[in-house]
C-alpha cells in the first residue's frame, strides 16, 4: 500500500528518468450509513525522540525550549507557519501575567527590550517575536517542524503515549517519543490519547468568546494618547475602552466586544481587539470558519466606518488580520490535580508550584445577549500557585499539559489562561519531561519543587 | 471504535452534566520495519456535495464561485485561516497576466479598485483581498471550510474518485461529491487519488526555489520614486530590482534573490520579494520548515540592516511576512493532455481554451549559481490558450485541476503559473465541474468551447 510513498516510475518515462512519478492511491473505501471506512495503513515513522511537543504557542515554545536545555532531544510540531501561537498566528500584541515571572518569559520579554520593533515587550511586534522564538528554539538545539497537525495518538499496552500520527506537506507520519507535551491549546493531543476532559461553564456548557485581532497603521500615537483612546498613565481604568466604543458607536456599528482595545505597538503600529463571536465550539472547523469570515467582516466594518469618519482616523488601514481567530476555551484535560476557584480564593500555595498566578478571573461574556464585556463572576482571586500535579495527565501515562488546556475547573482557567503563565507552565513540563525521559520514568515520578 | 468521535459520558460527571467527556482513543499498533499500523476506521461523512474544490487559492475560489453560480452545491476546503492562497496567505500583493481576462478575475479586479486601499488591483492590498474574496464566495452560496488539510482520496471500483479525508479542528471527516477539483497547487489531492504526475526541470529534477513575501512600513514613495526603487503608482521596472539589490549589498548581505523587488501597494505600505530558497521540495514539510525560519531571519536581518542604512531606509519597518512560504512549483498531475514548450513556441490555439497566457517562460534561477534572478532558459513563447483537456485528469475520473498542477512540461508551467491564469482555469473547470455534476456524467464528455 504505502499510499504516500511515491515510486519512480521508469516506464513512464522515455528519456526523462527523475521526473515522472507514480503516485500509490488509497485503495478503495466502503461506506456503512454516515460513517465512512477507510482501510487501514501504513505509516512512515518519521522520528523517535525524547521529547516530542505539540502545539508552538506559548507554552509549547517554552516547553521544547526547557526541555531542549535540559538534555532532552527534542520536537516541537506546529501546525501554522511559524512559532507563537496566539501571540503571532494570533497577533494578540498583549502579554499579560508575565510581569513577575522568572526564566523562560523573563528572557523573553529582555529580549523583545533590546529591539526598537515596539515600545515595550508588553505590547511586542509580533514579527520580532516570530523571529525571536525561532532563534530561541534554534539556539537550545529543539528540531521544528512547521504547518503540521497532530492527529491521532495511540498508547501502549500500559496506556502509556507512545506514538502520534501528524498530517503535513509530508503526508501521514507517525512520531515516537518518551515523553509528549500537549500545548496544542484545546487540549487536541490529550484527547487523541483517550484523556477525559472538561469543557465550558459548569451550567450551561458555553465556552468564551473567539477575537481576531487585526493591526493598524496610518494612526498618531500621540493623538491617540490625547483623546484618551488607549492605556496611559492619565486614563483611569477602562475609560479609553469605552471612548473607543464611542467612537465606534458614532462610526454606526456597536462592536460585538464592549471593550474594545488599541495597543500601541509602536509610533505608527497599534493592534486592534474589538469583537467577540459567542457561542462558537473550538473543537469545531466549520463554526471556526463562520466565525473568522463573520468577525473579519466586523473589523473591517469597524475600520472603514472609523476611517469614514476623518479626524484621528482618517488615513487608519488594516495591515494584517490574525491568520487564526484567538479561541480563549478548549478542552481542560484531566490532571492529578484540578486548580479550582477554591484554590484561587484562598491563594492556594502547593509544594510543586509550576509557577504563581496574578491575574485575576477573566471571564469574557460567554452571552453576547447578557453582556459584551468581562467580569469576574463574582469569584475574587488572590495570588495562587498553579501545581505541577495540574500539568501531569491523570488518564494517560508519559504525558503533561500545559497553557490553557491543564487540569482546572471553569473558573479557575479563565485565570490561568493568559500568556504569561502558558510559557512559565511549559518551561516547567518541558523540564520534567526531559527530566522523565533520561530517567526512563513517568512525569509524576520526578521529583519536583521545594523540599 | 469512534476514535475522533467525543461521547458526553454522564456517568463521569454526575453533577455537571455539560462538562465531563471522554475521549476515546485505542492502540493495537504494530512495529513493522520503521512502518507503523494504523488500523481500519471510521470516519464520519459530514457533506455531500456536488463539486468539491480542494484548495482556495486564485485558482479553487475561481472554480467554486464559478459552480456555485452555475447551481451546483459547492464546498471550498482551505487549509490556512482565509481565502486566497499566494494572494493572501502568501502576500504575493502582485497579479501578474491578468490584464486581459475576463469573467472571474475582471470582477474581482474592479471589486478591488472601487477602495483606495492601494493604487490598482495589480498591486493590490492583500486585508482587502482577503475580505473580497470571502464576500464574493458568500455571495456566490459557495460553502467555506477554513482550516483544514486534505488527508486522503478513495475512488470507487470504477476508478471514479468518490470520497476525500480531511483533517482539523473537527478531528477526521470524510466528504463525498461528484465532481472533485483539485487547487491545492502541489497537487495533493490528485496525487492522494492515486495520478500520475511530473516534477521539476526535465534533466535535473530541480524546481523552482521558494520565496517568502514580507509587507514593508515607514518608507516614503516620492523618496523610493527619486531614488529609482519603483515607478509611479507603485510598479516596478527592470531598473529598480539592481538599484535594490545593491542597497542591500551596501547593508551588507547579498540577498538570495539577486533581482529584490519592492511593489508599492499605497503611500507607505510597500511589498518586498527578497529572497530565494533554493532546492526545497514542496512534499516535504521538514525542508519547508528549514526554509520558512532561514527565509524569515533573512528578510528580518536585511530589513534591519537597510535601516541602519538610515536616509531614506530610516524608519523602514517589518509588519507582516507570509503565514506560508510561496511555493512555485509542485506536481504537474497527468492530464488529458499536456502543455509543452513546443506549444509555448508556436502560440498553439485551442478549440476547448479555458484562457490565453500571454506571460513569457519565467524560470526563478534552479540554484543561487543559476544567477540567483530568473530566466527564460532561451523559449521565445507566444501567446497560447491553455486547453480544458489539460484541466481533466488522466488517471482518476470525476477530478479536474486548476492553477499550476494541471497537465504540462516544466517550461509551460513556468509560464502559465502565474495568478492571472490561475483564475481563468478555476473559472472553466467549476463551470465544467458543475455541469459534468448536475448532467451526472464526467467532465471530458462536457462539450466545452470557452
Amino acid at each position: 500500500m504505502k499510499r504516500r510513498q511515491i515510486l519512480k516510475s521508469l516506464a513512464l518515462t522515455g528519456v526523462a528518468p527523475l521526473l515522472s512519478f507514480k503516485s500509490v492511491p488509497g485503495g478503495i473505501g466502503t461506506r456503512d450509513a454516515n460513517l465512512f471506512n477507510e482501510p487501514a495503513k501504513q505509516i512512515v515513522l518519521a522520528e523517535d525522540t525524547d521529547v516530542v511537543v505539540c502545539g508552538g504557542g506559548p507554552a509549547g515554545v517554552a516547553a521544547a525550549i526547557a526541555a531542549a536545555r535540559s538534555g532532552a532531544k527534542t520536537r516541537l510540531i506546529e501546525v501554522h507557519g511559524c512559532l507563537g501561537g496566539i501571540w503571532t498566528v494570533g497577533l494578540l500584541s498583549n502579554l499579560i501575567d508575565h510581569e513577575d515571572k522568572s526564566g523562560i518569559m523573563r528572557e523573553i520579554v529582555e529580549r523583545l527590550k533590546a529591539s526598537d520593533a515596539q515600545i515595550t515587550a508588553k505590547n511586542y511586534d509580533s514579527e520580532a517575536m516570530k523571529v525571536l522564538l525561532d532563534t530561541m528554539c534554534q539556539e537550545a538545539g529543539v528540531d521544528i517542524r512547521l504547518h503540521t497537525r497532530v492527529v491521532a495518538a495511540f498508547t501502549n499496552s500500559k496506556n502509556k503515549l507512545e506514538t502520534i500520527i501528524t498530517e503535513s506537506q509530508s503526508g501521514r507520519e507517525a512520531w515516537k517519543a518518551k515523553t509528549f507535551v500537549d500545548a496544542t491549546g484545546n487540549g487536541d493531543l490529550a484527547a487523541q490519547a483517550g484523556c477525559s476532559f472538561d469543557m465550558g461553564h459548569p451550567d450551561s456548557g458555553k465556552i468564551q468568546p473567539a477575537s481576531m485581532m487585526a493591526i493598524l497603521t496610518g494612526l498618531n500615537r500621540d493623538e491617540i494618547i490625547y483623546n484618551n483612546l488607549t492605556r496611559h498613565a492619565g486614563v483611569k481604568n477602562s475609560i479609553h475602552k469605552l471612548n473607543l466604543k464611542k467612537e465606534i458607536q458614532e462610526a454606526g456599528m456597536d462592536p460585538s466586544y464592549g471593550l474594545p482595545t488599541l495597543f500601541p505597538i509602536r509610533d505608527d503600529l497599534f493592534a486592534l481587539m474589538a469583537n467577540h463571536q459567542y457561542d462558537v465550539n473550538s473543537l469545531d472547523a466549520q463554526d471556526i470558519t463562520n466565525a473568522t469570515l463573520q468577525s473579519r467582516l466586523e473589523v473591517n466594518n469597524i475600520v472603514d466606518g472609523l476611517r469614514k469618519k476623518g479626524g484621528i482616523w482618517s488615513k487608519m488601514r488594516i495591515v494584517a488580520t490574525s491568520e487564526q481567530i484567538g479561541l480563549r476555551e478548549g478542552r481542560r484535560i484531566r490532571g492529578l490535580y484540578t486548580v479550582t476557584k477554591e484554590d484561587l480564593i484562598k491563594g492556594a500555595k502547593f509544594k510543586d508550584a509550576a509557577c504563581r498566578v496574578t491575574f485575576p478571573v477573566d471571564i469574557h461574556s460567554i452571552d453576547g445577549k447578557v453582556s459584551k464585556g468581562l467580569g469576574d463572576d463574582g469569584v475574587k482571586a488572590l495570588p495562587y500557585d498553579i501545581p505541577v500535579r495540574s500539568l501531569i495527565s491523570k488518564d494517560v501515562g508519559g504525558l503533561l499539559m500545559a497553557g490553557r488546556c491543564i487540569s482546572g475547573d471553569f473558573f479557575a482557567h479563565a485565570s490561568y489562561r493568559v500568556t504569561g503563565n502558558a510559557v512559565a507552565m511549559g518551561e516547567t513540563a518541558g523540564n520534567i519531561a526531559a527530566i522523565a525521559s533520561k530517567k526512563g520514568c513517568l512525569p509524576q515520578e520526578v521529583k519536583w519543587g521545594r523540599a | 471504535m469512534n476514535r475522533r468521535k467525543i461521547l458526553k459520558s454522564l456517568a463521569l460527571s454526575s453533577a455537571l452534566p455539560f462538562a465531563g467527556w471522554q475521549s476515546f482513543a485505542k492502540n493495537n499498533t504494530l512495529q513493522n520495519s520503521g512502518m507503523l499500523n494504523e488500523p481500519a476506521r471510521k470516519t464520519r461523512v459530514v457533506n455531500e456535495s456536488d463539486v468539491i474544490v480542494c484548495g482556495g487559492g486564485p485558482a479553487g475560489i475561481a472554480a467554486a464561485i464559478s459552480a456555485a453560480r452555475q447551481g451546483a452545491k459547492t464546498t471550498l476546503i482551505e487549509m490556512h485561516g482565509c481565502l486566497g492562497g499566494i494572494w493572501t496567505s502568501g502576500l504575493l500583493s502582485f497579479i501578474i497576466d491578468y490584464e486581459e481576462k475576463s469573467g472571474i478575475m475582471r470582477e474581482l479586479a474592479s471589486r478591488l479598485e472601487k477602495s483606495d486601499a492601494q493604487h490598482s488591483a495589480k498591486i493590490y492590498d492583500a486585508e482587502l483581498m482577503k475580505y473580497t474574496l470571502d464576500q464574493m464566495c458568500l455571495e456566490s452560496g459557495v460553502e467555506v471550510r477554513l482550516h483544514t488539510r486534505i488527508t486522503g482520496a478513495y475512488k470507487d471500483s470504477k476508478s471514479r474518485l468518490e470520497y476525500i479525508t480531511t483533517e482539523s479542528f473537527s478531528g477526521r471527516e470524510a466528504w463525498k461529491s461528484k465532481i472533485f477539483i483539485d487547487t491545492t497547487g502541489n497537487g495533493d489531492l490528485s496525487a492522494y487519488a492515486g495520478c500520475n504526475y511530473d516534477l521539476g526541470h526535465p534533466v535535473t529534477g530541480k524546481t523552482q526555489p521558494m520565496s517568502l513575501m514580507a509587507i514593508l512600513t515607514g518608507l516614503d514613495e516620492k523618496e523610493l520614486i527619486d531614488n529609482s526603487l519603483m515607478k509611479e503608482k507603485g510598479l516596478v521596472f527592470p531598473g529598480s530590482k539592481d538599484t535594490l539589490y545593491e542597497e542591500i549589498k551596501r547593508a551588507g548581505m547579498d540577498a538570495s534573490y539577486t533581482k529584490p523587488t519592492l511593489f508599492g501597494i499605497r503611500s507607505g505600505l510597500v511589498a518586498m520579494m527578497a529572497n530565494h530558497q533554493y532546492g526545497v521540495s514542496a512534499m516535504d514539510a521538514n525542508q519547508i520548515s528549514k526554509a520558512t525560519i532561514e527565509a524569515r531571519a533573512e528578510l528580518y536581518q536585511m530589513v534591519n540592516g537597510l535601516r541602519g542604512l538610515g536616509g531614506i531606509w530610516r524608519n523602514m519597518r517589518l509588519v507582516v511576512t507570509g503565514s506560508q512560504i510561496g511555493m512555485r512549483e509542485g506536481r504537474r498531475i497527468h492530464g488529458h493532455y499536456q502543455l509543452t514548450k513546443e506549444d509555448l513556441i508556436e502560440g498553439s490555439q485551442f478549440e476547448d481554451a479555458v484562457c490565453r497566457v500571454n506571460f513569457p517562460v519565467d524560470v526563478h534561477s534552479l540554484e543561487k549559481t543559476d544567477g540567483g534572478g530568473y530566466g527564460r532558459h532561451g523559449i521565445k513563447s507566444k501567446p497560447y490558450d491553455i486547453p480544458l483537456k489539460s484541466l481533466i485528469a488522466k488517471d482518476v475520473d470525476g477530478l479536474m485541476m486548476a492553477g499550476r498542477c494541471i497537465s504540462g512540461d516544466f517550461f509551460a508551467h513556468a509560464s502559465y503559473r502565474v495568478t492571472g491564469n490561475a483564475v481563468a482555469m478555476g473559472e472553466a473547470a467549476g463551470q465544467v465541474g458543475a455541469k459534468a455534476a448536475l448532467d451526472n456524467t464526467l467532465p471530458q464528455k462536457i462539450k466545452y468551447t470557452g
